[in-house]
């Protein structure tokens, strides 16, 4: 009877255990992706890509204004714009799954979003 | 009575440069003491006096507002520590620095009729200019010319001809991601900062017009009311969010100084 009492009494400790682990993963969880409202996201986004888009455009459009090469530099640059924006936006986008999810992550350590 | 109404009702009033007291230019620069000048030196003072105060006591059984200063050395020691290792602690000063300057400068703005400095661009532009110029300055000092490895990925194995190609295509692309960097860390506190205050006047606005208009007004000035009180407690998410985001983004750019090779 009362060897029966503690064994239920183990189950229901360890049950009542994984429950506050539980909570406290998805508080954890919460915590990191707290702020990460959509809008924010937006922002975060836009401005990477838009930054690196607008990077691009201002160094072509100094090296046709120095070297003369009038559209050509503006275009070539503005594709290199471009595609710096997508991986931009890519590399955030790894940054906040790395954040917000780090079990997703544990297989592939060491790839540090910034390289 | 009316150009004051004006002035409150209008959400971009509060960006609005005002000289307090007009000094001498220097060099043909205006360098009159501005409200974006004042609030930043309270921003500063209040730091000051707030670390000097958490600091003098040391007690080993810590008040509030000690145990409150040593919980943010300790916050941001770990960040450095977790981003950039323990060589990224001789940045430590600068990055907490950093890190209170923005959070006191977004706080001090979050009193009512307060300039919030961060909503410049100007400002965090600088910051984010004087973060880069670190980065680049103490990366060719350490690594010299290994530091222009940053934009050259390493490939391993490969037909010299395909890396050739490869660099053509990635190199530009690294540059300019690299060149994007102050853009975009300046870009998004400012645009946080801005957004959110424009947001809580407009809603503060509407809640004032709402009761002066009647009728319908009474409807709509609770619903903006409630919606304000909401977005302050959001915008003080915010302000203490995108401190920590400029100062771990500071942190994982002094990463790529010290460590410049992938």
């Amino acid at each position: 009877m009362s060897s029966e009492d503690k064994s239920d009494l183990a189950a229901r400790i360890a049950r009542a255990k994984s429950a506050q682990e539980q909570t406290e993963k998805k508080q954890k969880q919460r915590d990191a992706s707290a702020g990460v409202s959509a809008g924010g996201l937006a922002l975060r986004y836009g401005a990477e890509f838009g930054a690196s888009v607008f990077v691009g455009i201002m160094i072509g459009l100094g090296i046709d204004h120095f070297l003369g090469t009038k559209p050509w530099g503006l275009l070539i640059m503005l594709m290199f714009g471009l595609a710096a924006g997508i991986m931009g936006v890519i590399r955030a986008y790894k940054e906040l799954t790395d954040a917000t999810n780090p079990a997703m992550s544990a297989d592939k350590t060491g790839s540090n979003p910034e390289e | 009575m009316n150009l004051f109404f004006y002035g409150a009702a209008d959400p971009m009033h509060q960006f609005e440069i005002q000289k307090w007291f007009e000094l001498p230019p220097v060099f043909g620069y205006d360098i009159s003491f501005t409200n974006a000048a004042g609030f930043m030196l309270l921003g500063v003072v209040l730091c000051i006096a707030f670390f000097g105060y958490a600091a003098s006591r040391g007690k080993t059984v810590p008040n509030r507002l000690q145990s409150m200063g040593e919980i943010g050395y300790g916050f941001v020691a770990d960040m450095i520590r977790g981003t950039t290792g323990e060589e990224g602690l001789r940045f430590f000063p600068f990055v907490f620095t950093l890190f209170f300057f923005i959070l006191f400068a977004n706080l001090v703005g979050m009193v009512p009729y307060a300039f919030t400095t961060t909503s410049h661009i100007v400002v965090t532009g600088l910051l984010s200019l004087l973060v880069i110029a670190i980065v680049i300055g103490f990366g060719l000092w350490k690594n010299g010319l290994k530091f222009f490895g940053l934009f050259a990925p390493s490939l391993g194995d490969m037909h010299i001809l395909g890396k050739a190609v490869v660099y053509a295509i990635l190199i530009p692309i690294e540059i300019i991601s690299f060149i994007a960097r102050p853009l975009t860390l300046s870009l998004r506190l400012f645009a946080n900062m801005l957004a959110g205050h424009i947001l809580l006047k407009l809603f503060a606005g509407f809640a004032v017009t709402g009761i002066a208009a009647g009728g319908i007004g009474y409807v709509v000035a609770p619903l903006a009311f409630s919606m304000g009180v909401a977005l302050n407690a959001l915008e003080f998410l915010v302000a203490g969010l995108q401190a920590y985001v400029f100062a771990i983004l500071t942190c994982v750019y002094l990463n790529d100084a010290l460590h410049p090779s992938h």
